[in-house]
């Protein structure tokens, strides 16, 4: 796992090499293990290394024999051993034992096509000199990063925007329309990010640079059965679905443990990671080191659930314990790696996780990233298909009472009335047809927070609307897919790599140098996920029932029946009160915020003073607070208007 | 102590309850902006949390009770909805001191 970094530029070669050699020192943190750099007329490589396969020979970047294809790769090819004994059968031969060469040759083998062949967590640039072409690649459902932009003088890409930024002449601007949408969604719509004029490549794309321009395509896409078409579902009785699901996530695990130094798992207590634990342990039934978060809070604490798994499992498992001063502290390190406005503190606990997991020389976790997307986890699925089930009778006193029952960790919900939880969860409003009815009571809720705006902000996005271009976004099949499928496509299509693996993914372990692995978003267990019917996933209220059962032999009871818990921390209360930690003051100042031009200063002034009463504050509020927060740090961090908004230098 | 007229009643309730809105759910420097008859759920002004808020306020304000069974959308979801609500509870408890309820805001 790594950084890499790279361009189409004739510059004189020591120029070249200062620039490359700038944008990878930018990435150190994902690879402190030594870098390497590739330069040639038009073309230069960097690539920041954190060893972890074939510590002697994976050296990056690297090129064929007569230096024709040059490769700078960041991830893991888990099936690297597979396709290379496939290859030396067809008489391909190899130099070293890493997955980087697979790579290398499979391109020299199947051109473009080799991702077709890999499966894997990538993202790499790939330059065919005697096609002068630049090939980037990113893997299926977006685990590992890859952003690009054309500047002036080339087109440059890499991990992370910061080195895109260390280049002369490419400057941060934030790209309103970005802001809109994480303002609505939680996420930008890929291309978008929030850098103006910087496009991250799409999961599952590739991208071709040549003589000829820019061209992306997909070569995989999230896919679902349509509807009415039960032949493409997996109809076998349960019993038989779940042994095809525990033979694939075994595999699937089985595979991710390859890797030439210690791999340890994350275990929070809840179902997914207990499954991987478990499938770990009976994979590789040595010690395994265990690693969680623990809250001060008891709201958020699950510590004794984890303490069962490490019981059952025997593990040597260790936690961080997180309190909302650490959040507090941590958080502008934490914008500074998700390089994204966020409006959920969760990222930051599990960027202290991944610090612990360093200290204790590991490199590699695998955990269970990905089972609420691909098995239908989370409570905004049962929650559509309830307000579908109210929608038939409207008016139904007792329906509506439901939505306490799905939500029994939120206080607020219980003291409402049938007709006040209808409204909220818009089961008379809209349309049962409009492809986002899923996710309509959280936009909404989210939209809500665009309020805090500036009248100038407004003014530039007047006539926007970020649920407009999402529907024009989603593939032309979408609608003849299930409710269930759609609703999963949203979470698993978008917002798993705009947010769930990337802020809290990828940048917050290999912030710390971790990298993290995910067997439930193996994409053999995704496509076999797709076919299973909608009815196995949720049955009656109970989710991710056919994971369940297919696990259920290799967990105790308690863990097997636990309800979801959604993995949540502390927001705004870790920036108020006296322990506030003293940049709060700096970046949501009126002169910090009138230097910026996002939010309007006399709003947030206000919203500040409702945190200071000290009463909870409601979803929109939070996600408010935190999105203004880390919007003025990112600006902070990386534009040049957010500098200006640094206090003078404090005379000690 | 006289019993005021509904409507001087009901100007009071309405210019607090415009301040409360705009300080604490709005995010308005103008109370007046908003539309009386307006409904408060369709201009996502009102949410699961802040109807909660706009309760305890109205019960604190006007030392009012309202009782779950009242905690509906007809009694709470425009301005002029809670001034005709909070107006006939107060109106109920017996006589207001219309005088004292100025001050008091």
């Amino acid at each position: 796992m790594c950084g890499i970094a790279g361009f189409l530029s004739d510059h004189p070669e020591a120029v070249q090499r200062a620039r490359v050699s700038a944008m990878t020192a930018t990435l150190e943190h994902r690879g402190p293990d030594g870098h390497g750099f590739h330069t040639e007329p038009g073309c230069a490589f960097g690539h920041a290394r954190l060893s972890i396969i074939d510590l002697a020979g994976g050296t990056q970047p690297m090129s064929n024999e007569d230096d024709s294809v040059t490769l700078t790769f960041n991830g893991e090819i888990f099936n690297f051993i597979e396709i290379r004994d496939d290859l030396i059968a067809r008489g391909v031969s190899f130099r070293t034992k890493s997955d980087t060469e697979v790579i290398l040759r499979l391109y020299e083998t199947y051109g473009e096509d080799c991702v077709d062949h890999l499966n894997g967590d990538f993202a790499f640039g790939l330059w065919d000199r005697r096609q002068q072409k630049l090939l980037l690649a990113r893997d299926r459902m977006g685990v590992r990063p890859l952003f690009y932009t054309q500047a002036r003088d080339g087109f440059y890409f890499a991990s992370e925007v910061k080195a895109l930024l260390a280049v002369p002449g490419i400057e941060a601007e934030l790209d309103p329309f970005a802001l809109d949408q994480i303002f609505t969604l939680w996420f930008p719509l890929a291309p978008r990010t929030p850098f103006k004029n910087v496009s991250e490549l799409p999961p599952g794309h590739v991208l071709v640079a040549d003589a000829k321009g820019i061209r992306t395509r997909a070569y995989w896409r999230l896919d679902y059965p349509d509807f009415d078409d039960r032949a493409a579902l997996d109809l076998r009785a349960s019993s038989e679905v779940a042994e095809t699901l525990a033979e694939l996530l075994t595999d699937a695990t089985r595979i991710r443990l390859r890797s030439d130094v210690p791999v340890g798992a994350y275990l929070s207590g809840g179902l997914d990671s207990s499954i991987i634990t478990a499938a770990i342990n009976q994979i590789a039934p040595t010690q395994l080191r265990t690693f969680s978060v623990g809250f001060e809070d008891d709201e958020f604490d699950e510590t004794a659930f984890q303490q069962q798994m490490v019981k059952a499992l025997g593990t040597d498992h260790e936690a961080t314990s997180v309190t909302r001063a650490m959040i507090g502290e941590m958080f502008p390190d934490v914008v500074r790696h998700t390089e994204r406005p966020i409006l959920r503190t969760a990222p930051a606990p599990l960027y202290a996780l991944s610090k612990l997991v360093r200290s204790r020389d590991y490199k590699v976790v695998l955990t269970g990233e990905g089972a609420d997307e691909v098995f239908a986890g989370y409570d905004i699925f049962k929650e559509a298909k309830l307000r579908r089930f109210c929608a038939r009778q409207p008016g139904s006193q007792v329906r509506p009472l439901l939505f306490k029952r799905l939500y029994p960790y939120l206080p607020g919900l219980q003291n409402q009335s049938q007709a006040y939880l209808e409204a909220f969860f818009n089961v008379g409003l809209g349309s049962l047809d409009d492809p986002l009815y899923s996710h309509l009571p959280r936009f909404r809720t989210t939209g809500g927070a665009k309020v805090f705006f500036s009248s100038e902000l407004k003014a530039e996005l007047k006539g926007y609307d970020a649920l407009e271009e999402l529907r024009d976004s989603l593939p032309k099949e979408f609608t003849r897919w299930h409710p269930l499928s759609q609703a999963q496509y949203l979470e698993a299509g978008l917002l798993l790599p705009g947010y769930i693996l990337s802020s809290q993914g990828d940048r917050m372990s290999m912030a710390n140098s971790v990298e993290g692995r995910f067997p439930f978003l193996d994409h053999r267990l995704v496509e076999f996920a797709a076919t299973i019917p909608p009815e196995q996933k949720i049955l009656g209220l109970r989710e991710k029932h056919i994971l369940r059962q297919a696990m259920a032999d290799l967990l105790p009871p308690e863990i097997g029946n636990r309800p979801k818990q959604p993995y949540r921390a502390p927001d705004s209360p870790s920036f108020t009160g006296p322990a506030a930690p003293a940049y709060v003051d700096d970046v949501l100042s009126p002169q910090a915020l009138e230097a910026t031009g996002h939010f309007n200063p006399r709003a947030v002034g206000q919203l500040r003073a409702k945190c200071a009463t000290g009463k909870p504050l409601g979803f929109r509020d939070n996600m408010a607070f935190v999105g203004i927060l880390s919007t003025q740090l990112w600006s902070k961090s990386f534009t040049s208007a957010g500098r200006q908004t640094q206090p003078q230098e404090k005379i000690a | 102590m006289s019993n005021p007229n509904t409507d001087d009643l009901k100007a009071i309730i309405t210019k607090d309850v415009r301040v409360f809105i705009a300080e604490n759910l709005t995010f308005s420097d103008d109370p007046d902006e908003l539309d009386a008859e307006m409904s408060m759920l369709d201009a996502d002004i009102i949410d699961s949390t802040s109807i909660l808020e706009l309760v305890s306020y109205l019960e604190e304000r006007f030392e009012i009770e309202i009782e779950d069974s009242a905690m509906v959308p007809a009694n709470l979801d425009s301005l002029n909805r809670i001034a005709a609500f909070v107006a006939s509870r107060l109106e109920a408890k017996g006589g207001v001191d219309i005088a004292q309820l100025s001050k008091a805001s």
